[in-house]
């Protein structure tokens, strides 16, 4: 039996107590472990940054006999305030996984089989050496992710650029957040957020755009509720394509048409312009305009190339674009009445009311990723709703360290620890703190994530090592670049912790000390930095990614770039990286601060944590004498983009009448390599699904449970039905969770992608759904 | 010092042996007619549907809305009521101090709302499933299924290697015979005793016996983690 109904619950709840009473008559028999008394054993908690998600929870590990046996949540984290989600508090489970990686495996026959540490690593190391020599420098790569530490991503950052000199290092933010960071770029000059998550604790309206908070961040989410409780009068505004928790828990939720949210922020600027609500004083001082290139196109030629040019543009060019962005306009484009579209922009007008906007997949993961960023900060720029606590917009993250090591070491092709490789100042500065000669260091960007598996696929990447992500299961138009990987000539390294439809295309298989089995960092949404001890020995040969890359970089002769010790190298890694921030406007927290303190927001400057920036009120960066000083850009403005509203890269037609999209669920993390072997979670959890509105269902003569297939041009698959179950679709829309490996959905989708972020959209592509055993498509 | 009363112990005996004989045929017996079970529906509208009529003695208490609950002597469960053990308790966690999971199934519509604020605000007796809702420790946090899930499989994605720690000592073996028993698990997001020590989802062997004192923490304290003894040498202030 698979499901507990209701008299199975009696049953058990019954037997349960039965059981217990007998033991109680029968002093020193046990009957079963849950009547199982134990002897009090002494537990050391410990502090550390959840493993999961963005938000970057502050945890207390209970470490006893050397195993991790509880955990709370951090009463001293100003995160969390002591307080997990289901995830958090079971994640020390995913540490015991009986099929845990414990040993290096190299393939041979088809099969891989079990070698010494030591052996690996020099296969690696000789097969980097080799491609290089045959295919050149560029044909190797390195893709890492947001959950990498600190240390890993600095260290692969350092062994490819400053080492090997290729840009090749690329990471699975960018297929999570890079919309964020070409967004905070062009808008503000500068990556990451102004404000923090005390934004919360002010707010009096939170409007989050697409983003299902309740399951994704509902930590944060439940610091929302709280300041709600506190004040009633505080409104929570969903805006969504699907009806989910977030819904319910809202004060209002306003459905829109997939990728209509860019003609809806352009409506609320119109409104809040018409309606005479914009700060004519904030926007005079601290806004300047600029407009872009349009219709970029979607990425999906081979080789796809775009660059932006951006011009300037003014007051009167601005509003003159907005005209075409009247509520009933864009009511008929997005599906949202005018009236909704007029409260919107009245609750971001209302000089009276502070408002913060949250979001985080929904506006990233977006063909026009990067513009509906900068749209969103149009509105926030345009009341002067900024930098002030309770007042900002706030990209959220999805990965643990997303933030602290793709964004701030920079691990992505065009990127360094500081600025950009395209800039002679950052690469010479770079070169000085590696010590290295800056022509090793090239100018030139190469592929973003989605292109270097094309390029895998072409033969033109020979060599990939991937380390702490599982792109088998998460890279979009999936058969393409697993076919890519698994071609003869292409050599894949994979440090995992457990075996994944990744480690499957590997040739080499690294083992990896997991989260609190080796010290590190990670740095959340709001430009926290955590530190972790080692808490945990590792099992088996495991060792950190960061130990595996300096093992293979002093294999390829590269010893002088890691002159570290084991014992003390993830303290000597952070005072050098941290050399690259040494200004007031990204000044980073010492060691000796990461380790006593639950996090560290950077800047810090003279020991004090930055909240907001841009404000001189609370940033010592700023000029005083502007007030809001925007200083990423060279006129200390903050830029509103004219960005119109553009189609999809595929819409539903007559053959795939309907829009798929993804995303996650509260219980599992990623492709949940791990939370599916934390037993609550995939019991609470267990397999994938596809929503179904329950109108189409009932049109399609589809009931809750059945099965049904899933096609699109890339694929299909046969899934089960669900309708009217956690979430709700819109009609002529389904969605399906990607934690499952067993349920491929990437096979499914298009990977089209933002031309600025190069971010793939996993929100849109087109699908029809078919009856198995009925003739013909319904 | 006052003797055992044997008596009153072997009648404790026999009576949890009674409750033993009494609930193993009701499981085996009574509740496979599915049919005899009813819909479960928030405890809140069954109550509101059969107001005037006692579903049981243990309800009053319950719908009292006051912060500090009147818990009226309890007496022994009805035979037809399922008071679950603090070992039944402690299955539901991981570990000591974990979340519990829900364990009874949860809807479609519970799970998109969380509206499990009828049952779980003040607790109280639901025929549904036939026991006592416990009231919730920390009624301020709403999104309810954060942290408590229901598991709807039972079987596991991989084996797991992993150890459910032993749990706290029952506090009254700790201690000096006839004190307070000190408090042996954890407070945090628990804060509120009676949600656990009274009333009718209290489990028995947990039960307080004297819930008008509701200043708990007065004689009961936490148990200190591992911090060593005091001590201070004779000379530890130096010479004058």
């Amino acid at each position: 039996m698979s499901v507990w109904d209701r008299r199975e619950f009696l049953r058990r709840t019954a037997l349960g107590s039965a059981a217990a009473a007998a033991s109680s008559l029968v002093p020193g028999v046990t009957f079963g472990s849950e009547v199982a008394a134990a002897q009090t054993q002494a537990v050391e908690w410990r502090k550390a940054p959840c493993r999961f998600c963005g938000t970057g929870c502050g945890l207390l590990i209970g470490i006893s006999e050397g195993r991790a046996v509880g955990v709370r949540g951090d009463p001293d984290s100003p995160v969390n305030r002591g307080v997990c989600c289901v995830k958090g508090y079971h994640s020390v489970q995913a540490l015991y996984g009986r099929d845990r990686i414990q040993r290096a495996m190299v393939r041979r026959n088809g099969r891989l089989v079990e070698v010494p540490l030591e052996e690996a690593l020099d296969l690696v190391a000789r097969r980097l050496r080799e491609t290089i020599d045959q295919h050149g420098k560029d044909a190797v790569a390195m893709y890492g992710s947001g959950q990498w530490t600190i240390p890993d991503g600095y260290a692969a950052m350092k062994l490819f650029k400053g080492g090997i000199g290729t840009n090749n290092v690329e990471a699975n933010a960018r297929l999570c957040m890079a919309s964020a960071v070409t967004g905070f770029m062009t808008s503000f000059g500068l990556d990451e957020p102004m404000g923090c998550y005390e934004d919360i604790d002010h707010a009096d309206v939170f409007v989050l755009w697409g983003n299902n908070m309740a399951e994704m961040h509902p930590v944060l989410f439940s610091r929302i509720l709280e300041r709600r409780r506190l004040d009633p009068q505080v409104r929570i505004i969903d805006l969504a394509t699907r009806t989910t928790r977030t819904s319910y828990a809202s004060d209002r939720s306003v459905l829109f048409q997939p990728q209509t949210d860019l003609a809806l922020a352009n409506g609320i600027c119109h409104e809040i312009i018409r309606s005479g609500w914009y700060d004519a004083g904030f926007v005079q001082d601290h806004v300047s305009f600029k407009s872009g290139r349009t219709r970029p196109g979607y990425g999906l030629e081979e080789r796809f190339q775009f660059t932006d040019e951006p011009r300037d543009a003014d007051w009167e060019e601005y509003v003159s674009f907005l005209e075409d962005y009247t509520p009933d306009r864009v009511a008929e484009l997005t599906g949202v009445p005018a009236d909704e579209i007029r409260y919107l922009a009245s609750l971001y007008g209302d000089p009276s009311k502070k408002v913060v906007s949250y979001w985080c997949m929904g506006v990233n993961q977006h063909v026009r990723g990067t513009w509906m960023n900068n749209l969103i900060y149009n509105i926030h720029l345009l009341v002067g709703k900024i930098s002030e606590p309770g007042n900002g917009p706030f990209s959220l993250t999805g990965q643990p360290s997303a933030c602290g090591t793709v964004r701030e070491v920079g691990t992505l092709t065009h990127a360094l620890p500081h600025g950009v490789v395209s800039d002679a100042a950052a690469r010479e500065r770079a070169a000085e703190i590696w010590q290295v000669p800056v022509d090793r260091i090239p100018e030139r960007p190469t592929h973003d994530t989605v292109q270097m598996f094309r390029a895998l696929d072409r033969g033109d990447v020979r060599f990939m090592w991937i380390q702490v992500t599982n792109p088998m299961v998460s890279l979009p138009k999936l058969a393409r670049y697993r076919e890519g990987a698994l071609k003869d000539d292409r050599f894949v390294v994979v440090s995992d912790v457990y075996p994944t439809p990744t480690t499957d295309v590997a040739d080499v298989v690294l083992p990896s000390a997991m989260w609190i089995e080796r010290e590190g960092m990670f740095g959340n949404s709001e430009r926290r930095t955590q530190h972790w001890d080692q808490l945990l020995e590792p099992p088996g040969d495991c060792v950190s990614d960061t130990w595996q890359i300096i093992e293979v970089a002093r294999r390829l002769g590269f010893d002088d770039l890691f002159p570290w010790r084991r014992e003390d190298h993830v303290q000597r890694i952070w005072e050098e990286y941290t050399r690259f921030h040494d200004s007031p406007r990204h000044r980073m927290g010492t060691y000796e601060e990461l380790r006593s303190r639950p996090g560290v927001m950077w800047p810090v400057v003279e020991g004090r944590e930055t909240k907001w920036r841009y404000n001189a009120d609370y940033d010592p960066a700023a000029d005083p004498e502007l007030g809001f000083d925007f200083y990423g850009t060279p006129d200390h403005r903050a830029r509103i983009w004219l960005r119109p509203y553009e189609p999809a890269a595929e819409e539903p037609d007559e053959e795939f009448p309907f829009w798929l999209s993804t995303g996650r669920v509260l219980e599992h993390w990623h492709t949940g390599s791990m939370t599916r072997r934390v037993p609550v979670l995939h019991q609470a959890m267990p397999r994938a699904y596809v929503e179904i509105n329950v109108e189409d269902a009932r049109e399609l003569n589809i009931r809750d449970r059945d099965l049904v297939r899933l096609v699109s041009r890339r694929g299909s698959m046969e899934i089960q039905a669900r309708v009217d179950y956690r979430g709700q679709p819109a009609p002529g829309q389904v969605f399906v969770p990607f934690f499952d490996e067993a349920y491929l959905v990437n096979e499914l989708t298009l990977d089209a992608f933002c031309p600025i972020s190069r971010e793939p959209d996993y929100k849109k592509c087109a699908v029809r759904i078919e009856v198995p055993g009925r003739t013909g498509s319904p | 010092m006052k003797r055992p009363d044997l008596g009153r112990l072997l009648r404790r005996v026999v009576g949890i042996a009674a409750a033993v004989v009494v609930m193993v045929p009701i499981v085996l017996l009574v509740l496979p007619d599915a049919e005899a079970v009813p819909e479960f529906r928030s405890a809140a509208v069954v109550l509101e549907q059969e107001e005037g009529v006692p579903i049981a003695s243990e309800v009053g208490p319950f719908r009292d809305l006051r912060e500090n609950l009147h818990v009226v002597s309890l007496g022994e469960p009805s035979p037809h009521v399922v008071v679950p053990t603090r070992m039944d308790r402690r299955a539901r966690r991981v570990y000591e101090g974990a979340p519990p999971w829900i364990p009874h199934p949860v809807s479609e519509e519970l799970d998109r709302t969380q509206d499990c604020a009828p049952c779980h605000t003040f607790g109280g007796y639901n025929p549904g499933i036939r026991t006592y809702s416990p009231r919730t420790p920390h009624p301020e946090y709403t999104n309810c299924l954060q942290c408590h899930v229901a598991r709807v499989a039972q079987e596991l994605f991989r084996p797991t290697d992993w150890v459910t720690p032993p749990w706290p000592e029952y506090g009254r073996e700790r201690e000096l015979l006839g004190a307070p028993p000190p408090i042996p698990h954890t407070l945090q997001l628990r804060e509120r005793c009676l949600t656990c020590h009274g009333g009718g989802s209290a489990a028995p062997d947990i039960r307080t016996t004297h819930p008008e004192r509701f200043n708990c923490r007065q004689c009961h304290l936490p148990l200190g983690e591992g911090e060593e003894a005091f001590t201070r040498p004779l000379n530890a202030g130096g010479s004058p």
